[in-house]
């Protein structure tokens, strides 16, 4: 068996590596061997296309980057014409990150991909703190969650991973909420909130006033909420949070992750999931571990 | 656009021009990168990278033989940590990036610049010559700002008019003679009303636009830009030369 095999919820992974919705498209191909990947994460669909927020979006803080992208995407009949053939023929599998503004317009797109190949999952995206509608005033309510998984979970046998937001008082409850409503595996942690303040103006850095602080300076945020989550559930976690070289996917999968997404800082080296990958081969090898043997192991 | 897709590579500093506090010219040996055609971008990396932080996306000011330049006016703190830079210093360098400017083979090319935005011209100037006429109005709010050219404006220094450089744009469209074309990079506004002035006056406008950005590669969509048939076009992806009539100015 491959040391570095593992299992999401329902899918296989040659490899626990991945790449964190939003921070990945196949332009990420030109930069290094996609198909390497264990898994291949779009960014989140909506139903109807979206045109994202008013710029600017971005702001560089010390360790993190505030972003406020607000879902752009060519909504969900687009993506399964242009883009799915095009993730498919990759050949990982593909989980489709997609959100939605009420349960029933979830269950539609479910029951809408359910009727295309080439998904092997899910990532429910409840979380995104940068819109109105489709965001994570959904994820920060333990009955919502509870409800939308339950009826999502009725319709489809492929993965269902349920990504929750570190930006609620008790990210437990949540994650136990999805596991009970019948999600097969979870994704943490979404961006936190966060804001800049030109002090100058006044202004804030970013045109929607708040937005998702993502990069190294949260790992911790990432790496608590993981352990924690790990140890109230039984079913698989995804990690992400920070993640700028293999020693932090080592400290995410000793948390309790069985896979890990590479977000922000693929940013600065476009190849960095396949170096995360090259590392925490080389650092089981050291070990004489399989993953597997890693999975949960911190201490204190 | 040369294909070079994926290319990243260390390069080392070859020359580093300091033209006074706030903006220095950076000289960099890669043969690949040197053949960036004029408004393609660089993403840049000092090296070694101890903390986190973004690339810094700059224009390709020029090129010469296997080297490239870039010019840098230190704005934030990406650009503070460029300035730390010397000679025989490495930096990390994804690009060229991005479309270019239209190179004309034969014509009159009136090129218009604000501050930084002086940077992608250069290049465009030495590529649109012998072949093309070309006049190059350049303005700045401080001296410190100028570089050469063939009219500056400015409300300090001698050597410069008073006044905008949107004002010497207007009357150059307005003089006999005719453009073919104008190219223009610079602040919002500035390209805002270069925008207006082109339209009226008939003659296409081509501008490169600067934005926060994250990957430069088309996956982060932090770069946007609105677009006049709705929505957004990223910066780094789509441009970073647009023709000015696909810009929503006024949003």
């Amino acid at each position: 068996m491959n040391r570095l095999s593992t299992k999401l919820g329902r899918i296989e992974l040659a490899n626990p590596v991945t790449v964190a919705s939003g921070t990945f498209g196949l332009e990420s191909g030109d930069w290094y061997d996609l198909s390497r990947l264990g898994a291949l994460v779009s960014k989140t669909i909506t139903l109807e296309p979206r045109a994202g927020n008013q710029p600017p979006r971005l702001f560089e803080t010390s360790g993190g980057l505030l972003n406020s992208i607000g879902l752009q995407n060519p909504g969900l009949e687009a993506f399964l014409r242009d883009e799915l053939p095009l993730y498919a023929a990759v050949g990982p599998p593909l989980m489709v990150s997609f959100s939605a503004g009420t349960v029933d317009e979830f269950c539609r797109m479910v029951e809408t991909m359910e009727k295309h190949e080439g998904i092997a999952g899910y990532e429910v995206n409840v979380s995104c703190p940068n819109v109105e509608r489709e965001g994570m005033a959904f994820g920060t309510d333990a009955q919502v969650v509870y409800d939308l998984t339950r009826r999502l979970a009725a319709l489809t046998q492929r993965e269902l991973c349920v990504k929750l937001t570190p930006n609620v008082t008790d990210i437990v409850t949540i994650a136990r909420a999805a596991q009970e409503g019948g999600a097969t595996s979870l994704a943490l942690i979404n961006t936190l909130l966060g804001m800049a303040i030109d002090p100058e103006t006044g202004h804030s850095r970013i045109a929607r006033g708040v937005a998702g602080y993502s990069g190294p300076a949260i790992k911790p945020v990432a790496v608590a909420c993981v352990w924690r989550v790990a140890q109230a559930v039984n079913i698989p976690i995804l990690a992400m949070g920070g993640i700028a070289g293999w020693e932090d996917a080592v400290e995410l999968i000793r948390a309790g992750a069985c896979a890990v997404a590479v977000g922000t800082a693929a940013f600065v080296s476009p190849d960095l999931p396949v170096r995360v990958l090259d590392g925490l081969d080389a650092f089981l090898a050291r070990k004489e571990l399989t993953l597997a043997e890693l999975v949960g192991t911190a201490t204190f | 656009m040369p294909s070079e897709s994926g290319y990243r590579a260390v390069c080392r500093v070859v020359r580093k021009l300091e033209h006074n506090e706030h903006y220095f010219t950076l000289w960099l040996r890669d043969a690949t990168i040197a053949r960036a055609v004029p408004g393609q971008f660089v993403m840049l990396q000092p090296q070694p990278q101890t903390d986190f932080s973004l690339r810094i996306p700059l224009c390709v000011h020029d090129v010469e033989d296997d080297t490239f330049a870039v010019l840098v006016r230190v704005v934030g703190q990406g650009t503070r940590r460029l300035a730390a830079v010397r000679p025989g210093d490495l930096l990390d360098v994804m690009g060229p990036l991005g479309n270019g400017f239209t190179l004309m083979a034969e014509g009159r090319a009136l090129l218009v610049s604000g501050g930084i935005g002086y940077a992608p011209l250069r290049l465009l100037q030495r590529r649109l010559r012998p072949g093309c006429v070309t006049q190059w109005l350049h303005g700045g709010r401080t001296a410190a700002d100028l570089f050469p050219a063939d009219v500056l404006f400015c409300d300090e220094g001698v050597a410069a008019r008073q006044g905008l450089v949107t004002d010497g744009l207007r009357e150059a469209l307005a003089a006999s003679g005719g453009w073919d074309r104008v190219f223009a990079c610079g602040p919002h506004a500035m390209l805002a009303a270069c925008a207006g002035l082109c339209t009226e006056a008939g003659v296409p406008l081509e501008v490169s636009l600067e934005a926060y950005m994250a990957c430069g590669i088309g996956v982060c969509h932090g770069c946007a830009v609105p677009a006049v048939t709705g929505g957004y076009m990223a910066v780094c992806k789509d441009g970073p030369v647009f023709n000015a009539q696909e810009v929503d100015w006024n949003e």
